[in-house]
């Protein structure tokens, strides 16, 4: 049934931080310029907003959890910001993924908790080496995991795609034009970390294996920085100067899981459709009616997940799909227009929302996909966790 | 002066709900939790059964044999004390039992004679500065 929100919520403002490997600013600093120029792109003054949410995840696990420092909690924009003193709502969240915090913020709006809200993500990306499990002891799952080697999520990542390239007969190499597409749409945007830095088909099939089958360009690229968004009730978007970008359905995995190394277990189409079949009954959509696709690209092989399990191509077909130019701006599927987070930066799906907000708006600059009535953000993989979105040109898409 | 010394791998710390599964390994046999009430193996283990939910759970010796469900070639350290393993592999063997019964497992090398389905056998391996035994896989020959 289709949601009886739909079109009734809108972000009406984009702003961002630079996203660079390692800043000299702290990530508070970061995130305090990204929110900053959100609400000034949304023509608001910060006394305006009047709710607040954001998904204040840690970079990896045992990260620190400094508040400003290795995360951004609302606490600290309460604390720190130039927000007014009266805030009405806020939350963090933890469930799902990156989407799950501005789902959360449109139905405050909804309600009338509020009527501005402010979203962020900010990322930190600690220096040095990090991936490396470094304990003395191994507790909990780990017992059965760190005690042979495995503790890594591009570890899993890799042993599913292996299981996916065996099961349906893929050489490896057919990555590099998912990868090289991302790269050029990436070219083609002034926020991303490798704007400017063309890939080759050479260079993805030189680039050194993390954990074969997955290659350094198959992983996300590591930034830190700060997107943040404003959202309104879309009453209260008329009044503002941008385009409002609709928020037309939205989902969340819901999926039995199970832990870590054990959620290999989820089958990708039985964890992942349930979740994406939300996202297309809410909006009363399906995949024919997206113009631009926002699939999350943590790991280059999770896209291919999402692109089978929210019905763009069939099981087993995403790695023949993405070929021929079909998934490039021409395409009949532009995918990852901004460069998701191979080529923009890791910003665990903040740039997937925020690339579906400019696309049915028109602020997508030199890749904008013309007249693209919808765009659609998914986040996480299939197989973990995750939440997603359909925003929309029209309120009545 | 103190030279270096590399450290070693994490070492397990077994408790209320692992403590059967190093003691079958400490008796050289592989046990994975099993539910009496609907015959589904969890693993890792759970207080409830992740077939039904009961809590009739309980450690059953299982025949430790299995197949490779895939694996992947480490080429970059992920966990301390395999410094000096890379690359290595990192394997997933789905036990006879049950189909998506999964255990970890890692082997040496770049993947020479791996392939999805590969038989495998349970065998037990010391752990440095531990008495526990670590249940690991090989291929049948």
């Amino acid at each position: 049934m289709v949601w009886a929100g739909k079109g009734k919520t809108a972000v009406v403002g984009i702003g961002m931080s630079k996203l660079v490997r390692h800043s000299e600013k702290s990530l508070g600093m970061l995130a305090l310029e990204a929110c900053k120029a959100a609400i000034e792109d949304a023509g608001l003054k910060p006394s305006d907003i009047d709710g607040i949410v954001t998904y204040p995840d840690q970079p990896f696990r045992g990260a620190g959890s400094r508040d400003g420092e290795d995360l951004v909690t609302a606490q600290f924009m309460m604390n720190n910001g130039y927000l007014g003193p009266d805030i009405k709502w806020y939350a963090q969240i933890s469930t799902g993924m990156i989407a799950s915090a501005p789902i959360e913020g449109i139905n405050a709006l909804i309600s009338g908790a509020c009527n501005y809200v402010l979203f962020w993500r900010a990322m930190h990306m600690p220096k040095g080496t990090y991936n490396t499990y470094r304990m003395n002891t191994a507790a909990g799952d780990a017992q059965f995991s760190a005690t042979y080697g495995l503790a890594n999520p591009y570890q899993i990542h890799a042993l599913q795609y292996r299981s996916y390239l065996n099961k349906f007969g893929y050489d490896r190499e057919m990555m590099a034009t998912l990868v090289m597409n991302s790269r050029r749409n990436a070219t083609l945007n002034p926020n991303a970390y490798f704007y400017g830095q063309p890939m080759t088909r050479e260079d993805y099939l030189n680039s050194r294996m993390i954990a074969d089958p997955l290659c350094l360009f198959d992983c996300d690229i590591p930034v830190e920085g700060c997107t943040a968004l404003v959202l309104t009730r879309a009453d209260l978007a008329q009044a503002l100067k941008n385009k409002p970008a609709y928020i037309s359905g939205f989902g969340q995995n819901t999926a039995k899981q199970l832990e870590y190394v054990a959620y290999m277990v989820a089958d990708y189409m039985k964890a992942g459709q349930p979740h994406a079949n939300k996202i297309w009954e809410t909006a009363g959509m399906g995949p024919k009616d997206i113009q631009a696709a926002q699939l999350y690209d943590g790991f280059a092989s999770s896209t291919l997940y999402w692109l089978e399990a929210a019905g763009f191509c069939k099981e087993g077909e995403a790695l023949a799909f993405v070929q021929d130019g079909r998934v490039a701006l021409e395409g009949e599927l532009p995918l990852n227009t901004f460069g998701g987070s191979l080529s923009e930066g890791r910003l665990h799906g903040m740039g997937h929302l925020a690339e579906a907000v400019r696309q049915v708006t028109d602020r997508a600059g030199e890749r904008q996909i013309a007249g693209c009535e919808n765009s659609i953000a998914i986040d996480g993989s299939p197989l973990l966790r995750g939440s997603g979105m359909i925003f929309s040109r029209h309120a009545d898409n | 002066m103190t030279s270096y010394v590399p450290p070693k791998r994490p070492i397990p710390v077994p408790d209320d709900l692992t403590r059967g599964f190093w003691e079958a390994a400490g008796r050289g046999v592989l046990a994975v939790q099993h539910c009496d009430d609907c015959n589904f193996y969890t693993h890792p283990p759970r207080t409830l059964c992740g077939g039904c939910g009961s809590p009739a759970v309980a450690w059953k010796d299982v025949s430790g044999k299995g197949k490779i469900y895939s694996w992947a070639v480490m080429r970059m350290q992920s966990v301390q004390g395999f410094e000096q393993s890379v690359p290595y592999c990192t394997l997933l063997v789905e036990l006879d039992e049950q189909p998506k019964l999964l255990l970890a497992g890692y082997l040496p090398g770049e993947g020479e004679g791996l392939s999805i389905g590969a038989p495998v056998e349970v065998f037990f391996e010391d752990i440095e500065g531990s008495d526990l035994k670590l249940p690991n896989f090989r291929l049948v020959k």
